[in-house]
């Protein structure tokens, strides 16, 4: 008698999840939550252990799956692929996308699969650790990460740290949850705003839909250049492409594992973090948003981290860790289960079922994305202006789903893409107000959080040992930024000068 | 030391982003003006052309006014009959309408609206813009939105 | 044109994939019974067209809830009631958690013709009276449908080390040490400020102000935010649901974790727990519960006649011993068929209404107890 559940239907169910989370995660503006949301009432019908392979295959297929189009057309297809674009994009138009894209998908099973041994084997430890984690503690990482907009934006910071802070500013639009007051928004809006804008349609607005204002102003020109379809020895895709990214690749699997296991802390966070982090010790920095693979592999390894990690605190504590794992919660209540302290104890056999799950979905995103991905990758040689409109209708599907059919968002959707157009003109960078954007109701909330529970004293922020360890990590981040800045300008200058 | 109040904390955060903002904003003028005046250029600089030179007007803002249309109708005509009129224009538009072009066009328009369509409205049961072209086949339990 | 050789060899994979799951998995989309040991009987999610009879027959019906989030109790009722009235009605149900404002909005706007309709609690007309949306979207405006059920779940949580376990033992302890405040941690304009104003003004008027000042209310967080405020001993007192409770009070649960559950706002069946009326809360000299009430919404337009198919599938929903069993499963209340009646459902809803606004009146300014 097996300690776990596994049989045919299974399989089976995992793969269809497995697919079907791709084509969410891949398709602009469909998520992996979504994917959950959307299957979840298709779980009445079965037992707990053939809905988890199924939901599990959604999450694991629907966190992958976004790397294609942030690497071929440079529209990341869920929130936390965001940084793949930096360097994959730059990638594929050079014609090494093939490569790109198996860069990606082979730091996403690693990233996978340490996030899962991260959770079968130290899962009471990081929960344990997680508890130590107050409101004042992740508001510090939301800064560290919010730090990451200073790497970004060299050569222009003070642009790059303003269009950050206008993000925050938008992200704060609609209605306060803790007070329930509306702030920034017109009386005749709020109907339509209480959540103020919703983030997928501001990120495919940003990077999708002025991507093709900006293409249609220069005529729809737009072409690869052909690189002899990948066959050229340099860019050809090998396992020695990860020689020396070792650290990086593991670093960044826990990067986005303990992300995941921070409740409350969302999983864009993490891809954003790893990256800065492969940033900050790389030994060639500058290559860096040019199209290296050490940025694609911060930050693919670090999204599917999340996985295993936001898993974590939900199995063993009773609060998921991101998004889609609060959805998971339906469905272990549909089957009367509460997941809670006592799961783990109470439920070896799902809890096995669970790791086994999680391997097998692992090993089916891998042999379904690394295989066909030859011929999927082509899609970067289909011309922009046939692309194009199906792109359009595509991203209106994924903006109005966004909260379940609402033409607002649609709009929204419009409004970014205009938005992101003039950003591009007046040179204020989209991908550092988006991070702003992602990351600054989070920062509100744990600010007031933390400042409310201290009675409006801002040492707290200065009272804990793991808030100066954060503190530390934020200014060597900021310092490094600014001496980078500050060394490239010399060398322009001399560089100017000769 | 930040008093918090219930009835007004709504404001803390964004007064204080604004706040940096502004600074930021002073900043920014200050030391591009001085870069500027360092060059030998005025302190305050005309701004550039907005638009690229010789820019394509006709894909530009037809692409914007397309967009908006098919947002309009979306909810008033229904989501794959309104698709499969824009995906149309859309690809007219970007590629023509040379003959070759046109059936081009057509195909994807016909192909991609009822795809997605059918893919999502139906086999993924998610909610599309319904309107008046949405068609019910009651006999058959579904809705073409 | 790749793309569309990609999509399509893609979806053709997923829906052969997806069919044969169903074969194997216990057909989801199919009429049969799940086959794979699921101990649910309840209807497939997607019911069949055929099944059942009425106006909207194989019609695509919108059901929209107020809350964004589909794991909470308004998703799992709403969807719960709809995979029955499917059934019944033979329509294609499918919850959309759109949130507060925009389900209202969505039924201001909506026609009458039954294919929209939003099931909520009594946040609909609560968030009216808090003013946290506007005047326009009034009862008045809208009309009530049938009852569909009750969530009495609510309750209050301290951690298991605290010297209370009971609503009445938090008033002695505050009368036993005048040093000591309680911090309740409650979310504004919903269930549990008003259970919360309730105890409070209970406090006020059997024990004076000096007790009352000294308890305190932290405002604002979702359930897990609330937990981590208890873990931390940020706060003293959380409100949650009995359902997301209850797995901290077991044994085995390590100290930091460990709570008591307490005050609910109405007897929950299978659960052991003293309500707020049981531990001696009154309002106005009633003992005092408030448990959720699930309703149906429709735009104030709404054709009489489908109405009243709504209400007749309703009431043999609510009779179905499957139902009562599924409903019970999430420790909600099914209703009689009386009260499901769209006359008793609305004169309920509009008295609640009414008591409602004299506590939010009565009840003091969070500025003062925060």
């Amino acid at each position: 008698m097996l300690p776990f559940t596994i049989g045919i239907s299974q399989i089976l169910v995992a793969a269809m999840g497995v697919v079907v989370g791709i084509i969410f995660g891949a398709i602009p503006g469909m998520t992996a939550t979504m994917a959950v949301a959307v299957f979840l009432p298709l779980t009445y019908a079965y037992d707990l252990e053939t809905a988890l392979y199924l939901l599990l295959g959604l999450y694991v297929g629907g966190i992958s799956g976004g790397l294609i189009p942030a690497i071929l057309i440079n529209i990341p297809g869920t929130p936390s692929s965001i940084t793949t674009t930096f360097d994959g994009y730059p990638m594929a138009k050079r014609g090494a996308g093939e490569r790109a894209l198996k860069v990606g998908i082979v730091s996403s099973f690693v990233g996978g699969i340490i996030s899962l041994i991260a959770l079968a084997l130290f899962t009471p430890l990081l929960s344990a650790a997680a508890l130590k984690f107050s409101s004042v503690e992740k508001f510090l990482i939301i800064l560290f990460a919010l730090t990451v907009i200073a790497a970004l934006s060299k050569g222009q910071m003070l642009r790059g740290i303003f269009a950050g802070f206008f993000g925050v500013l938008i992200s704060l639009m609609g209605m306060f949850s803790v007070n329930n007051a509306y702030r920034m928004v017109p009386d005749f809006m709020r109907s339509k705003m209480q959540d103020g804008f919703q983030l997928l349609p501001v990120l495919i607005g940003l990077f999708a839909i002025s991507q093709i204002f900006e293409e249609a102003e220069e005529g729809m020109r737009f072409k690869v250049e052909k690189m002899d379809n990948g066959t050229s020895s340099t860019e050809k895709f090998s396992f020695a492409d990860f020689k020396g990214q070792g650290v990086n690749l593991i670093r960044s699997s826990l990067i986005g594992t303990f992300m995941g296991v921070l409740p409350g802390v969302g999983g864009s966070a993490a891809s954003i973090l790893a990256y800065a982090q492969a940033k900050n010790f790389s030994k060639h920095p500058e290559l860096l948003g040019t199209g290296a693979a050490e940025g694609l592999v911060a930050s693919e390894a670090s999204n599917n981290g999340l996985t295993g990690g936001a898993l974590i605190p939900l199995l063993s504590l009773g609060i998921p860790g991101d998004s889609t794992t609060a959805v998971l919660i339906s469905a272990f209540m549909l089957q009367g289960i509460q997941v809670g302290p006592l799961f783990i104890t109470q439920n070896p056999n799902t809890w096995n079922t669970i790791l086994v799950a999680l391997l097998l979905c692992n090993i089916i995103m891998f042999v379904c994305m690394f295989y066909p991905i030859k011929w999927i990758s082509k899609i970067i040689y289909i011309p922009r202006q046939r692309l194009y409109p199906v792109i359009i209708m595509i991203c209106i599907v994924g903006a109005y789903a966004t909260k379940n059919g609402r033409i607002f968002d649609v709009w929204a959707l419009l409004i970014f893409g205009i938005v992101g157009y003039i950003f591009g003109k007046i040179k204020i960078p989209a991908s550092c107000f988006l991070i702003g954007f992602i990351l600054g109701k989070d920062l509100e909330n744990y600010f007031i959080q933390s400042i409310s529970a201290s009675g409006g004293s801002l040492m707290v922020f200065f009272s804990r040992p793991i808030g100066w360890f954060i503190w530390l990590l934020i200014v060597a981040s900021v310092a490094y930024a600014l001496w980078d800045n500050a060394k490239d300008k010399k060398k322009k200058a001399a560089e100017a000068a000769q | 030391m930040i008093q918090v109040v219930y009835s007004t904390e709504h404001w803390i955060v964004p007064i204080i982003t604004m706040g940096v903002l502004v600074v930021l904003l002073a900043a920014i003028i200050l030391t591009e003006g001085r870069a500027r005046v360092q060059e030998g250029k005025p302190f305050f600089q005309k701004p550039g052309r907005f638009f690229l030179e010789n820019y394509d007007k006709m894909k530009l803002w037809g692409t914007l006014l397309l967009f908006a249309g098919y947002i309009f109708a979306l909810d008033v005509i229904g989501f794959t009959v309104t698709s499969l009129i824009f995906v149309f224009l859309f690809n007219v538009l970007y590629t023509g309408t040379s003959k070759k072009a046109l059936i081009g066009s057509a195909v994807i328009a016909v192909v991609a609206s009822l795809l997605i369509s059918v893919m999502f409205g139906i086999v993924f049961n998610i909610t599309l813009p319904s309107g008046m072209c949405s068609i019910t086949f009651a006999d058959f339990g579904f809705t073409i939105y | 044109m790749k793309l569309k050789k990609i999509v399509s060899l893609l979806l053709s994979g997923a829906m052969a994939l997806s069919m044969a799951a169903c074969t194997v998995g216990g057909g989801s989309n199919s009429t049969a019974p799940a086959a794979s040991g699921s101990d649910s009987n309840a209807p497939a999610a997607a019911a069949p067209a055929g099944a059942g009879a009425s106006s909207l027959k194989g019609q695509n019906v919108r059901v929209v809830i107020g809350s964004t989030s589909t794991s909470g109790d308004s998703y799992m009722i709403a969807d719960l009631v709809t995979r029955y009235l499917s059934a019944e009605m033979g329509f294609n149900g499918k919850v959309d958690a759109i949130g507060n404002a925009a389900a209202l909005d969505e039924i201001a706007n909506a026609k009458g013709d039954g294919k929209t309709v939003m099931m909520f609690h009594d946040m609909t007309f609560l968030s009216v009276l808090f003013g946290s949306v506007s005047e326009d979207y009034a009862l008045e405006t809208m009309t009530v449908g049938p009852r569909i059920g009750q969530n009495p779940g609510g309750c209050f949580g301290a951690a298991a080390e605290s010297p209370y376990a009971k609503l009445s033992e938090v008033t002695q302890y505050l009368i036993d040490n005048p040093d000591k405040t309680v911090s309740f941690n409650i979310e504004s304009g919903a269930t549990s400020h008003l259970c919360f104003a309730a105890y409070y003004l209970y406090v006020q008027e059997t024990h004076g102000d000096e007790v009352a000042g000294r308890i305190k209310a932290i405002v604002g967080g979702t359930t897990a935010e609330k937990l981590q405020r208890l873990w931390d001993r940020n706060a003293d007192v959380i409100y949650g649901d009995t359902s997301a409770f209850a797995q901290y009070t077991e044994e085995g649960v390590q100290d930091q974790l460990k709570m008591n559950m307490f005050g609910s706002c109405g007897t929950v069946n299978g659960v052991e727990i003293d309500s707020m009326a049981d531990d001696g809360v009154t309002f106005n000299g009633a003992p005092f519960d408030f448990a959720k009430d699930f309703c149906m919404y429709f735009p104030k337009d709404m054709d009489a006649s489908v109405l009243a198919e709504y209400e007749a599938a309703m009431k043999k929903v609510t009779e179905d011993p499957q139902f009562q069993a599924d409903m019970a499963k999430l420790f909600y209340n099914a209703l009689s068929a009386d009260e499901v009646g769209v006359e008793a459902s609305q004169k309920f809803i509009y008295d609640k209404r009414e008591m409602c606004s004299e506590l939010i009146e009565r009840s003091p300014s969070l500025d003062s107890l925060t």
